[in-house]
């Protein structure tokens, strides 16, 4: 049992790690979400699209690929999205001739010939995962590190909340502000513990672990090696292997892949890749990729979780786990529903802390006061 | 400033469903949204600045939240709406989807009502609470000033929060504004040493000083070996910053108990 000094600490420490992260807390848990339901609202917000079929056995990647170079002469196909459960449409990112760097243009295909539709009107559901996952602007880890504040404030609210299942029906209605707020910031941060904890470590881990890995690889690296890398020029283009003749391949060599992202580098070069990334068929693991090397269709690169031992498998299973797409809409409904109760906890908590500070000023202003009246008693 | 800060919780959802209205009817003459532009940022945070804005210059507390949350709720249904009349894929769940999450909205505004929670009772005398001293030195000042002193010197008590925050604020100008070898990776490793070592180093400081000042001596070690390893000269401030941290931290004035 932690002592009341040792509790009023941590308190203060849930206090201020909640009121400095609270507003970007319950953006990211807000968006956070919404974002579960990304593939239905990219489907919903492009009505353009609404009547394509969904093919049973959808177009050759080959033929796909020769229909954007043909609409889009001179144009860099990055990566082409295949149809899944639910979007029925093959999607591809195009960077045109003359476009600037940065700028790619999402161009939706017909599942069953291949043809191009042309540009998608939004990708409103892409737009709000960037939302919570980069906040728009920044690196990954920003929400990484929200991660982890959020583990310190559930560590910190579950030991200064001992009674657990008392607090998990307690809801005083027509008290103080502050006791029925205070009730459900308790109660929805008790009914939801699990899943915050979850999400909070999910997130965490997806947001770090790249900085982690980056860091590891530098301290690892004799100092000098990565200057003394020039690059090479580009060799000339030879013939490249059909893209399907790869993507079997690819299913080789990782049994069960579902590729969800075809990714294209350096395609016009003898250098030129391809990588199938995607799920496992009866499996939840979200990371199996396969590099091949376009030129000859030999993989030079294979992920696969199962067999790459334990902390491959666990970063596998992160991204399913935090955004709830593996077991249907239910499931979806019930990560919204949850999703929403930590940002609830952000708002009711900063609600809180500052009711708290009001009172602790109005009695700081009543002191002096009273203190003024005693000596007029006095005199 | 509290009441905007309130009203940027408050108005954020409606914000959002502004810029989802904005993808379903976009302005014309604008870059086409197939290229994800970065005029939708813009969009949606001139919203939220603008609701919010508002909502705290004409919204008091209550009135704020009801305002909000209804708002929002008639937002979604005007947004599933939109998609019906623009014949959307999924356009019927869709539209049942946000008219019920709109009216769980409404229904909330509906709900938070003033005889949900007791009027604030005017208390004119009170005997103001003690704050206890944390740790011996530290005198309390004016509006959360707190001082620590020693030796003819005294530390602001947030002052290696502030040194966390430098720390983290030029880590990530080297790993992602700079963004070359080797101010990349040395400052991912820094903003790493910043948020597990001297972040809680900070925190620690009252609580457990000795932890604290052993947390400042690692985080000077880590970045003396950034120093070494990537030669910059930040590097090297940082560590010495730190060094003289856990300095000030481990002090402990002679009178203290």
């Amino acid at each position: 049992m932690p002592s009341q000094r040792t509790l009023n600490r941590l308190f203060v420490l849930h206090s201020w790690a909640g009121i400095v992260t609270g507003l970007l807390m319950f953006i990211v848990c807000f968006s956070g979400a919404v974002v579960v339901f990304k593939n239905e609202i990219d489907l919903w917000a492009n009505p353009s699209l609404a009547q394509l079929p969904r093919s049973a056995q959808p177009a050759p990647l080959d033929v796909v690929l020769a229909q954007l170079q043909a609409r889009y002469p001179g144009a860099t196909v990055e990566t082409i999205a295949l149809p899944d459960a639910v979007n029925p449409s093959y999607f591809a990112f195009v960077r045109e001739r003359g476009a600037p760097a940065s700028t790619r243009t999402k161009v939706a295909l017909r599942s069953d010939t291949g043809a191009v539709v042309g540009p998608v009107d939004s990708q409103l559901g892409q737009y709000l995962r960037m939302l919570h996952v980069f906040l728009f602007f920044g690196p990954r880890w920003i929400v990484g590190f929200l991660g982890v504040a959020m583990l310190v404030l559930i560590g910190t609210g579950i030991v200064i909340h001992r009674k657990i299942l008392a607090e998990l029906f307690t809801q005083r209605w027509g008290r103080s502000f502050r006791v029925v707020m205070s009730d459900l910031h308790k109660s929805a941060g008790i009914w939801g513990l699990g899943f915050h904890i979850l999400i909070a470590a999910t997130g965490a881990w997806m947001g770090l672990a790249p900085l982690f890995e980056q860091g590891y690889r530098y301290v690892m690296t004799p100092t000098g090696r990565a200057e003394a890398q020039a690059p090479r020029p580009a060799p000339p283009a030879l013939p490249l292997q059909s893209l399907d003749a790869m993507y079997a391949t690819a299913q080789r060599a990782v049994p069960g892949l579902e590729a969800r992202y075809v990714s294209l580098r350096r395609w016009t070069t003898a250098g030129a890749e391809v990588s199938f990334t995607g799920n496992l068929r009866g499996h939840l693991a979200s990371t199996a990729r396969v590099d091949i090397d376009a030129a000859t269709g030999v993989p030079k690169k294979v992920h696969d979780p199962r067999t790459q031992g334990f902390w491959s498998m666990v970063n596998g299973l992160m991204e399913p786990l935090h955004f709830g797409d593996f077991g249907g809409l239910a499931l979806k409904w019930l990560y919204f529903v949850l999703g929403m109760t930590p940002a609830f906890l952000s708002i009711s908590g900063t609600l809180i802390w500052l009711d708290a500070r009001r009172q602790r000023r109005r009695d700081i202003q009543a002191t002096p006061a009273r203190g003024e009246r005693d000596v007029a008693a006095a005199g | 400033m509290q009441r905007f800060f309130l009203a940027l919780h408050a108005t954020a959802p409606a914000a959002l469903i502004v810029s989802l209205l904005v993808h379903l009817r976009p302005p014309p003459g604008l870059a086409p949204l197939a290229q994800r532009p970065v005029w939708t940022v813009w969009a949606l945070i001139g919203a939220w600045l603008l609701l919010s804005t508002l909502a705290a210059w004409a919204l008091r507390t209550l009135a704020l939240w009801r305002v909000s949350l209804g708002g929002a709720g008639t937002l979604l249904v005007v947004a599933g709406a939109v998609g019906q009349a623009r014949g959307s894929a999924q356009a019927p769940a869709m539209l049942a989807s946000l008219a019920a999450v709109g009216l769980v909205c409404v229904g909330m505004a509906a709900f938070i009502g003033p005889r949900r929670v007791q009027a604030p009772r005017r208390k004119n005398v009170r005997t103001a609470a003690v704050a206890p001293s944390d740790a011996a030195g530290v005198t309390t000042l004016h509006r959360g000033w707190r001082l620590r002193q020693g030796a003819g010197r005294i530390v602001p008590a947030h002052l290696p929060f502030w040194w966390c925050g430098v720390l983290a604020l030029e880590s990530f100008r080297l790993a992602h504004i700079v963004a070359t070898e080797p101010a990349r990776s040395s400052g991912m490793l820094g903003l790493l040493l910043a948020f597990w070592v001297a972040l809680p180093a900070a925190t620690l400081r009252h609580w457990a000083p000795r932890n604290a000042a052993l947390l400042w001596v690692l985080a000077a070690l880590g970045y003396g070996g950034l120093a070494a390893k990537a030669g910059l000269l930040q590097w090297i401030v940082a560590s010495a910053l730190c060094a003289v941290t856990a300095c000030t931290t481990a002090y402990r004035p002679p009178n203290a108990a």
